[in-house]
C-alpha cells in the first residue's frame, strides 16, 4: 500500500508507519477527488461552468493539492467573470512548485493585459458596491452601478443575472430576458438564470420551454427567447403602420396605373390599325417610297435601254463603214463577216439598200472561200475545223453554186459524228433544192442508205 | 414575481483583487485529509492520556 500522504510504501495495517495517516481512508479522498474532478471537466466542457466550479470545488476539498483541478478551477471562474477567485486558485495551484504547471503561465497571461484585467476588478468592485446599495435601498444607484459592471466584463455572469433578478422585480420582463440571455449564453445552465427565465416565460409554452432549459440551454431556445424580446407594442404598431400605408397606396395608386395602361394599349391599337390600312392602300411611308424607287428605277432602265440603242446604233454604222471599206479593198471574207451580223432594221433604207448590195457582192465570194476552207479541212480529216467553215459558208449561201455541196459535205460530217438525223436533214436538202446537183444521186444514196438503216 | 429583498440574499460579495493574499490566508488550505488527519490525532490523544491514566 502507497500513503497518499507522504508516499511510504508499507504492508501491514492500514496506517502508515511514517506519517501515522489512515492510508485506506486517504485512497477514499483521492479518489472521491478525482470523482468530482472527471464531473467538474465534463461540465467545463459543455460550458456548463457553474456546475464545474461546484465539482471541482469538491474536488480540492477531498485533495487540496489537486493543482490541474485548481487550474481549471481558475479557468471556469475566469469564464463567468470572477477574476479574483480565478487569480487565487492559480496563485494556489502555482505555489505547490509542481513542474510543468501551466498556472504561472495563466497568472502571466492576466499580468500582461493589465488593462483588461483592472477593467474586470473595477466590475466586480462595481458589482459588490450595487450589492449593498441593493440593500440600502438604492436600486437606481445600483442598477447603474451594475450595468456599468457588465459593460467592463460583458462574461459577468453575476451581475447579469442580479440584473435580471431586479428587473423582473420590476415587471420589465424584456430587459430582464436580455440579461438572463446574455448569462445562459456564457454559462448554459447557469441555475439563477434558468429560474428567472422561467419566471418571465410565465404563458404556457414557456413553461414546457423550462424543462427543455433545465436540460439544456440549446441554441433554439435561446433565439426563441430573443425573437420574443424583439417583439414590442412600439414594433408591432409600425409594422401595421406600414402595412396600412402600403395598402392605402396601393388602393389609390393601382387604378391610375391601370388606366394609363389602358390607355397607352388603345393608342398601340390605333397606330396599328393606322399601318394596316396605310400599308393596305399603299399610302404608307414604306408604300409611297417603294413605288417611287420603283419609277424611278424603270426610267433608268429606259434612259438605260435608250443610251444602248443609240450605242448600237453608231456600232452599226461603224460597221457598215468598215464593210464598205474591206469590200472596196476585195477583202471579201472579213466584209461578209461584219454584214452578216448587221441589223438591218436600225438603218435609213438608202443605207438598208447599200447593206444588200454589199452582200450580194461579198456573200457569194466569201462562202466560196469558206466552202474551199471547210472542204480541204474535211479532206485532211480535220472535221471540227471543217464542220465551223462549212456552217459559215452556209450563212452566206443562198443559191449559190456551192452550197449544194457544201449541204452534201456538213451531211457527211454529222454521219461521221453518227448525227444522223441532221446528217439525212441535208441530205433531204440536197435532193429537194438542187434537183440539178451535181452530187444529187450521192445525196439520194447516202439518205436511202441512212432511212434503210431506221 | 420573485421577492427581489429574498432573492438578493442568495447573492454575495465577489473576491475583489486586493482581497486574494488575505483570503489564501485565511483559507489556510485545508482538506478533506487534513480533517482526516486532525479526526484521527485528536481521537489519539484521548487513548494516550487514558493510557497514562491507566
Amino acid at each position: 500500500m502507497v500513503c497518499q500522504n507522504c508516499g511510504h510504501e508499507f504492508n501491514i495495517g492500514s496506517i502508515c508507519p511514517l506519517c501515522q495517516s489512515d492510508a485506506v481512508l486517504l485512497n477514499k479522498a483521492h479518489n472521491s477527488s478525482l470523482r468530482q474532478y472527471n464531473k467538474g471537466v465534463a461540465a467545463a466542457k459543455e460550458g456548463d461552468y457553474s456546475a464545474a466550479i461546484d465539482s471541482l470545488n469538491q474536488c480540492i476539498l477531498f485533495d487540496k493539492r489537486n493543482y490541474v483541478a485548481r487550474n481549471l478551477l481558475g479557468i471556469a471562474y475566469y469564464q463567468v467573470g470572477m477574476v479574483s477567485d480565478a487569480l487565487k486558485q492559480w496563485i494556489i495551484s502555482d505555489s505547490f512548485k509542481i513542474e510543468k504547471n501551466p498556472a504561472g503561465k495563466y497568472i502571466a497571461s492576466l499580468q500582461n493585459n493589465a488593462r483588461t484585467l483592472e477593467k474586470y476588478d473595477d466590475a466586480i468592485a462595481m458589482y459588490n458596491k450595487a450589492l449593498k446599495q441593493f440593500k440600502n435601498g438604492s436600486d437606481d444607484l445600483a442598477v447603474i452601478q451594475l450595468k456599468k459592471a457588465v459593460d467592463f466584463n460583458p462574461k459577468f455572469v453575476e451581475g447579469c443575472n442580479l440584473l435580471s433578478a431586479y428587473f423582473i422585480s420590476c415587471g420589465d420582463k424584456h430587459k430582464a430576458k436580455f440579461y438572463i440571455d446574455k448569462a445562459l449564453r456564457i454559462d448554459k445552465r447557469n441555475s439563477k438564470a434558468l429560474d428567472y427565465l422561467a419566471e418571465v416565460s410565465s404563458d404556457e409554452i414557456d413553461k414546457e420551454k423550462k424543462t427543455a432549459y433545465k436540460t439544456g440551454y440549446d441554441d433554439s431556445a435561446r433565439i426563441w427567447a430573443k425573437l420574443k424580446s424583439f417583439i414590442r407594442p412600439e414594433l408591432v404598431t409600425f409594422l401595421v403602420g406600414v402595412v396600412i400605408t402600403a395598402a392605402v397606396s396601393a388602393a389609390l395608386i393601382a387604378p391610375a396605373i391601370k388606366d394609363e395602361l389602358g390607355r397607352k394599349i388603345n393608342d398601340l391599337e390605333s397606330q396599328i390599325v393606322k399601318l394596316e390600312d396605310e400599308n393596305a392602300n399603299g399610302t404608307s411611308k414604306f408604300a409611297v417610297k417603294y413605288n417611287s424607287l420603283e419609277d424611278e428605277n424603270e426610267t433608268l432602265k429606259a434612259e438605260n435601254n435608250k443610251y444602248k440603242a443609240a450605242e448600237n446604233t453608231r456600232d452599226q454604222n461603224a460597221s457598215l463603214q468598215l464593210a464598205e471599206v474591206y469590200t472596196v479593198a476585195g477583202r471579201y471574207g472579213e466584209a461578209a463577216g461584219i454584214l452578216v451580223k448587221l441589223d438591218k432594221e436600225l438603218f435609213s433604207e438608202d443605207e438598208k439598200n447599200k447593206i444588200d448590195a454589199l452582200r450580194s457582192q461579198t456573200y457569194p465570194v466569201a462562202g466560196r472561200h469558206y466552202f474551199e476552207f471547210g472542204e480541204k479541212a474535211f479532206n485532211a480529216g480535220d472535221y471540227t475545223t471543217a464542220k465551223g467553215y462549212l456552217e459559215t459558208a452556209m450563212s452566206f449561201g443562198g443559191k449559190e453554186d456551192f452550197v449544194d455541196d457544201t449541204l452534201y459535205l456538213l451531211g457527211q460530217l454529222s454521219e461521221k459524228q453518227e448525227d444522223y438525223a441532221q446528217a439525212k436533214e441535208y441530205y433531204g436538202r440536197v435532193i429537194n433544192e438542187f434537183a440539178d446537183s451535181n452530187v444529187f444521186s450521192q445525196a439520194e444514196e447516202k439518205l436511202n442508205q441512212l432511212l434503210a438503216m431506221g | 414575481m420573485i421577492d427581489f429583498d429574498e432573492e438578493i440574499k442568495k447573492y454575495g460579495q465577489i473576491l475583489e483583487m486586493g482581497e486574494i493574499e488575505q483570503s489564501i490566508h485565511s483559507t489556510e488550505l485545508k482538506d478533506i485529509m487534513d480533517m482526516l488527519d486532525y479526526i484521527v490525532k485528536t481521537r489519539e490523544i484521548p487513548q494516550k492520556k487514558s493510557s497514562v491514566d491507566k
